[in-house]
C-alpha cells in the first residue's frame, strides 16, 4: 500500500469515527485502534499513539462546544483528574513491562464493555443524599433542565476516586480514553446526573490522554504520518456530527449499529491476539 | 468573582481550545500535504514498530520547514490543548480565591509535568 492510500483510508475511517463518536457520545477513539490494527495491519504501538491523539482531538473539539453550556462540573473533574492523570502516567510507564500480546486482548475487553455501556438506558437519577466529603470538597452542583435549575449532590467520593485511578491506569496502558468507564463510575458509584457526567467525562478523557500522550510521544508511538489523517479526520468528523445532531432526533439506531460494529471488531482483536497470528 | 469559573472563564477556555485546535490542525494539514506531495507514492511500512524519534532532530527540522517536523509540532500542540485547559482552570480558581481547588489543579499540572519529564525512552 502506498502512503497516500494509507492516509486516505485512515482519514475516511477517522472521519467516520469522529462523526459517529460525537453523535453517540462515545468519543472518536473507539474505532481507530481496530481500524489500524485489524484492517491496515499497523503495529499496535502506532495504533495506541494514534488513538490517544484521537481521544484528545474529540475531547478538546467537543469541549469547545460544551463548556459554553456550563454543565461541566469543573471541581469534580479536577479532583478526579488527580486520580486519572496519576493512573495514566503509571500505566504508560508500566506499559513497557506488559507483554505486547496481552494489550489487544485488554483493549478488546474495554471496547466490548464500552459498547454495552453505550446501549444502556439512560435514566436521569437525582441524588439529594448528604455526603460530608462531597460537601467539604464543594463537589455538589446544579444543572439546568428546560430552563430550570436543579441541585444535585454526589456520594461515595472515595469510591469514585479509586475507580478513576483504575480508569487512568487502563487509559495510560492501552491508549484509550476509557470514557465509558469514567461515565460508569460517575453514574453508578458517585450518582452524578447523566448530563453532567457525560460532559465532565469528556473533559477528563482529554486531560487523562494528554498525561500519557506526553510519554508515548517521546517514545515515538505518535507517528506523524499516521497521526495526520487521524487528527484531521476525527476533528472534521466530530464537527459534522455536532451539526447533524441537530437534525437527527434519535441516534438510537445509530448507536446500536455502532456498538455492534465495535463489539465485533473487539472480538476479532481478542481472537487474533489469542491465536497469536499477527 | 464568586462564579468566575462557571461563566467568564469557561468562555475563555472555549476560545483557547478552539484556537489550539485550529492552529494544530492547520500545522498538521500543511505538514501532511507537503509530506504527501513529496512521499505519497512511497510504500508504507508500519507493520513493525521502530521507535525513531528525537526531539532535537524535530526542532532542527522545524528550522528547515521539514514536513514531518511540522506535523510533530501540530500534534504536540494538540496534546497541549487539554493541559492548557487545566492551566486556565487553575487561573480561574486562583481568581476566585478558592485555595483548595487552586491547589488541586496545580497537583494535576504537576503530575502532567512529571509525566513529561519521565517520558524519555526507557
Amino acid at each position: 500500500m502506498t502512503i497516500i492510500t494509507l492516509t486516505l483510508v485512515i482519514f475516511a475511517g477517522s472521519y467516520f469515527a469522529g462523526l459517529i463518536g460525537s453523535m453517540t457520545g462515545l468519543g472518536g477513539g473507539f474505532i481507530v485502534i481496530p481500524l489500524l490494527t485489524l484492517i491496515l495491519h499497523v503495529d499496535i504501538h502506532y495504533a495506541i499513539g494514534a488513538s490517544l491523539l484521537s481521544v484528545i482531538a474529540t475531547s478538546s473539539g467537543a469541549g469547545a462546544a460544551y463548556v459554553k453550556e456550563g454543565i461541566i462540573n469543573l471541581r469534580l473533574a479536577m479532583f478526579l483528574e488527580i486520580a486519572t492523570t496519576a493512573g495514566a502516567t503509571a500505566g504508560a510507564l508500566f506499559s513497557v513491562y506488559v507483554p505486547t500480546r496481552i494489550i489487544p486482548v485488554l483493549i478488546g475487553i474495554i471496547l466490548i464493555f464500552s459498547s454495552i455501556m453505550s446501549l444502556r438506558k439512560k435514566e436521569e437519577l437525582h441524588c439529594r443524599d448528604f455526603s460530608k466529603f462531597s460537601e467539604r470538597l464543594k463537589l455538589n452542583g446544579t444543572y439546568e433542565v428546560n430552563g430550570q435549575s436543579k441541585d444535585y449532590s454526589i456520594i461515595n467520593v472515595a469510591g469514585g476516586f479509586f475507580s478513576m485511578l483504575f480508569a487512568g491506569v487502563l487509559s495510560g496502558l492501552l491508549g484509550i480514553g476509557s470514557g465509558a468507564l469514567k461515565v460508569f463510575a460517575m453514574d453508578t458509584i458517585m450518582r452524578v446526573p447523566f448530563k453532567v457526567s457525560t460532559t465532565t467525562s469528556n473533559f477528563m478523557i482529554g486531560v487523562t490522554a494528554a498525561a500519557s500522550a506526553v510519554i508515548y510521544f517521546q517514545r515515538g508511538f505518535i507517528d506523524p504520518v499516521i497521526s495526520m489523517p487521524v487528527a484531521v479526520g476525527v476533528i472534521f468528523g466530530s464537527l459534522s456530527g455536532a451539526k447533524l445532531l441537530h437534525r437527527i432526533n434519535s441516534p438510537k439506531i445509530l448507536r446500536l449499529i455502532f456498538s455492534v460494529v465495535v463489539g465485533v471488531l473487539a472480538l476479532q482483536m481478542i481472537y487474533k491476539a489469542i491465536q497469536g497470528g499477527n | 468573582m464568586k462564579n468566575f469559573t462557571d461563566k467568564a472563564l469557561q468562555v475563555l477556555i472555549g476560545r483557547a481550545l478552539r484556537a489550539g485546535i485550529i492552529i494544530s490542525i492547520s500545522l498538521i494539514l500543511v505538514g501532511g500535504i507537503t509530506y504527501l506531495a513529496q512521499n505519497g507514492e512511497h510504500h508504507s511500512n508500519y507493520e513493525y514498530f521502530t521507535a525513531k524519534i528525537s526531539i532535537s532532530s524535530i526542532l532542527h527540522g522545524l528550522t528547515h520547514f521539514e514536513a514531518l517536523s511540522i506535523i510533530y509540532l501540530g500534534t504536540a500542540i494538540l496534546i497541549g490543548t487539554p493541559v492548557l485547559r487545566v492551566a486556565l482552570s487553575a487561573l480561574g480558581f486562583a481568581l476566585e480565591k478558592d485555595v483548595l481547588y487552586t491547589a488541586i489543579t496545580l497537583i494535576v499540572l504537576m503530575i502532567i509535568l512529571f509525566s513529561v519529564l519521565s517520558g524519555h525512552p526507557a
